[in-house]
């Protein structure tokens, strides 16, 4: 898993959220930590 | 997409309940395959509500009707109970994503879900209707309904 040995630079991505909206990651580069959850829904 | 005289590639999809259907499995009756794009969408919802008010009509002509779709088996699950839905099974044609749609040649690479599309399987395990339909249509029950009767149709 990635940056479980050493710190890694997180892949930029792009993906849309619930309501349509796209949300890029390194749009939060320097003002926010961001928190990814890969969750499976509806379970 | 496959054409009406082929033998329909079997496979084997798990429904809402996790229950495996396994196509060859049903040989002897006729079978709808009715794939839509994506779960949660009006039109889709449209497409699985026809087959499961058909229910009783389709097993009177010993037929049965299968949704597919590339969403997971949790989320159908979720669908269907939202929708109603008790007779009529949906399928995951989720891991390899689109691999049955794909078999079937409706598949769409760029989009990641499979076309509106309704196929028609004989008795002996052949194709006797295929037709695709706009993603934004709602298809006809009546024609495929129709072709189920006849054992036949337009390809």
């Amino acid at each position: 898993m990635i940056g479980r040995d050493k710190a890694a630079q997180a892949p930029d991505f792009t993906a849309t959220d619930s309501e349509g909206r796209s949300v890029t990651l390194s749009d939060f580069k320097g003002k926010k930590n961001v928190f990814l959850v890969f969750n499976r829904g509806f379970t | 997409m496959i054409k009406v005289g082929t033998k329909a590639p079997d496979f084997a999809l798990r429904d809402q309940n996790g229950k495996t259907v396994r196509l060859s499995a049903l040989a002897g009756k006729k079978v709808l395959l009715s794939f839509r794009p994506m779960a949660w969408t009006a039109v889709c919802h449209d497409q699985m509500k026809s087959l499961e008010e058909n229910h009783a009509q389709l097993d009177e002509m010993d037929s049965v009707a299968l949704g597919i779709g590339v969403d997971s088996v949790p989320s159908n699950k979720a669908w269907a109970e939202s929708m109603g839905i008790r007779n009529t099974r949906l399928l995951a044609d989720f891991w390899p994503h689109g691999a049955v749609a794909g078999a079937y040649g409706v598949f769409r690479e760029k989009d990641g879900f499979s076309e509106r599309a309704n196929i028609v399987i004989d008795e002996k395990g052949k194709v006797a209707f295929a037709r695709t339909y706009p993603v934004a249509e709602q298809p006809d029950i009546e024609e495929v309904l129709e072709a189920l009767r006849s054992g036949g149709g337009r390809g």
